[in-house]
């Protein structure tokens, strides 16, 4: 009876997961285990490593499709898509980190622990096909991001971003818990394969509990996708982190909070999606205006792109309320898309930026005359800002193209105008940065040193090479989206 | 009589949870609290768990309430002053919201919960021990994974929480 359980659970069909946690183990050993001064660097090496086995063994598995745990997880192209995206993700953040983090002073093991963890969470909450898989992988994520957001303790800001992060972030969990409590006692269970059923059967006569669990559940996912109006927490934690983390945050959490939206609202809640389009189509349309209005404002740098970020995940919006193959292909397009060209725009700005004990740092006035200093990072960086704006040739143009065309094609036209409208506002603050490198003086008194490692530069160079080879050719990556939504709808 | 102790259960554990909130010395609110926390236990009893119901009251009206009332008392939290400028805005808006979630719920009340809604009975096995074995049966077959996630959830936190807190090393 025993072997039968075991075979029935697949436990095979979690390999990455449970890679994931196996390195996170060996790392706090090999931080104990060897002489202080060096193994900060040893469990950086061991994450890139395991990482990277990770990254393999999605791969080598994305056949092998199903459930896992009697029911409790899915394995489908799906979950392999976000998984080779978020420890991809999480690889480069690591790998650029180890000077970053000795001039933070945050010099830590705990620093790479934690991003390990982190992805632990957003692996469960891309794979959870049970609402309590789901909400156990937001909590671990999240536990891991607060702890992220506070390491540089000798920063105020760092203290109060990682405070209020974590204020707000409870008391989101207890929306999610409430709504899954309430959905528990509507459909008695919490498996999203039970809930479709149930819900489905019920048609138009859905139970008013249940749209308030949606509704409640609905509460929590805008805020860990930093939606307005639950966006609150994240300009002051995107400051507060130190910025790798912010790199980290603005692109991975926002993948699997969006992962993990899209297979509960689209499969579970999909009979009511009457319903929770509508209040979509508003917090899209204030998502998109407000972070752009507050971004239009912003002298610094990594605060811009903060705000931005709240624009992008607007964006995002767009597509999903269409709820369809071919918004949902949108959203994962994006999200690499963002991903990629955010975490290059995010290392510039930690290059450029003077001091990193200053709070006042990332000022636009730091890229004046880039383009004399440095003229690979102020081209880098002009890539990324266009990308960002959503011009062509790069990805981003791309992008945006197929959220919007998806809007249209569903009959959301005056949504699809409204985030074009926005996308040209945005082009104001990302084009005044190109300006300052390209069209302004050299001004030695606000010139810092530049702060640039091999590994940053690598990575920012693929990173540009990725933006322009899918914004040339963007098929490839488009037809991959295409073939994991399949798996959902 | 299930009814009537139901209803007094229900009646206590709202009134305490309600000054938790609004008593101004935290000490007193901690035992509220503790309070609040007894009453779910007897939710659990009604409900036959009786195993959940002695962890209910070891390990949250228990432990974790007597760390609450050590560090209160360490810090040596007195009446707090009034908050500075007092925002009447958001506490208008903050109880336009509770009274929402208020008529939210009294419309719940009134209609019926909808059609085919599953009625939970517990099976025989979860008498037995109040529930001990049944818990541990399914803790170890069913949700497995959700239990050993719980786990590294867990870790996770704790190592956080040291990484936070622990003196510096230069």
């Amino acid at each position: 009876m025993f072997d039968n359980l075991i075979a029935g659970m697949h436990v095979g069909r979690v390999l990455p997961e449970i890679l994931v946690v196996v390195v996170a183990f060996a790392a706090i050993l090999i931080d104990i285990i060897m002489p202080r001064g060096r193994s900060t660097r040893g469990v950086q090496v061991v994450s890139v490593l395991g990482l990277l086995m990770v990254i393999a063994a999605s791969f080598f598995q994305r056949g092998d499709t199903g459930q896992a745990f009697s029911g409790m997880v899915m394995i489908d192209n799906y979950t392999t898509f976000f998984r080779i995206l978020l420890s991809a993700i999480t690889l480069l953040i690591i790998g650029v980190s180890e000077r970053y983090i000795e001039i933070t002073r945050i010099r830590i093991a705990e620093y790479y622990l934690m991003l390990l963890f982190a992805l632990f969470g957003m692996l469960l909450m891309t794979m959870g096909q049970d609402l309590l898989i789901i909400f156990l992988g937001i909590e671990t994520m999240s536990v891991s991001l607060y702890a992220l957001v506070g390491m540089t303790r000798h920063k105020h800001a760092s203290n109060e971003g990682a405070l209020k992060y974590f204020l707000l972030g409870a008391f989101t969990t207890g929306f999610f818990l409430y709504g899954i409590a309430l959905v528990f006692g509507v459909t008695g269970s919490t498996n999203i394969v039970d809930i479709t059923v149930f819900l489905k059967s019920a048609g138009s006569e859905t139970p008013i509990i249940a749209w308030a669990g949606a509704g409640l559940i609905m509460i929590a996912f805008a805020f860990k996708a930093a939606l307005v109006p639950f966006h609150w927490w994240s300009p002051d934690a995107y400051e507060g982190a130190p910025t790798t983390i912010t790199a980290f945050m603005s692109t991975a959490p926002k993948a699997a909070a969006f992962a993990a939206f899209l297979r509960v609202f689209y499969v579970a809640f999909g009979s009511m999606s009457d319903g929770w389009t509508m209040v979509l189509w508003w917090i899209a349309v204030v998502s998109m205006t407000f972070g752009n209005l507050l971004a239009l404002r912003q002298d610094s740098v990594k605060r811009m792109l903060a705000f931005s970020s709240i624009t992008h995940a607007g964006y995002l919006v767009v597509a999903f309320l269409t709820f369809g193959q071919q918004g949902a292909s949108a959203i994962l397009f994006y999200l690499v898309v963002y991903g990629i060209m955010n975490i290059g725009a995010f290392l510039v700005a930690i290059a450029v930026n003077r001091n990193e004990d200053d709070d006042k740092g990332y000022h636009f006035d730091d890229y004046k005359g880039l383009v004399y200093r440095r003229p690979g990072m102020a081209i880098a960086m002009l890539v990324f800002m266009l990308s960002l704006a959503g011009i062509p040739p790069t990805a981003g143009f791309f992008g945006k193209y197929y959220i919007f065309s998806s809007a249209v094609s569903a009959g959301f036209v005056g949504l699809a105008v409204i985030g074009v409208l926005n996308s040209a506002v945005s082009v104001y603050y990302y084009l005044r940065l190109i300006v300052n490198m390209f069209l302004t003086e050299r001004d030695e008194e606000t010139e810092g040193r530049i702060f640039w490692t091999g590994e940053m530069a690598q990575v920012v160079l693929i990173c540009v090479i990725l933006v322009l080879l899918i914004g040339l050719f963007p098929d490839t990556l488009l037809n991959a989206a295409r073939a994991s939504v399949a798996a959902l709808l | 009589m299930q009814t009537i102790i139901f209803a007094l259960l229900a009646l206590v554990s709202l009134f305490s949870a309600i000054m938790v909130v609004t008593r101004k010395n935290p000490v007193f609110s901690i035992l509220y609290l503790v309070l609040t926390f007894f009453c779910f236990a007897g939710f659990y009893v009604m409900l036959g768990a009786t195993f959940l119901a002695a962890i209910q009251i070891l390990v949250y009206a228990g432990a974790i309430m007597v760390l609450f009332l050590f560090v209160v008392m360490m810090l040596n939290l007195r009446e707090p002053e009034e908050l500075e400028g007092k925002n009447t805005l958001w506490q208008t808006m903050g109880a336009v919201v509770a009274i929402g979630f208020g008529l939210l719920v009294l419309a719940f009340l009134g209609r019926s919960p909808g059609a085919g809604v599953p009625n939970f009975q517990p099976g025989e096995e979860a008498y037995v021990m109040g529930g001990a074995k049944a818990l541990g049966k399914l803790l170890f077959t069913e949700f497995v994974f959700p239990f050993e996630i719980a786990g590294v959830l867990l870790l996770a936190a704790v190592i956080g929480a040291v990484a936070l807190a622990k003196r510096k090393r230069v």
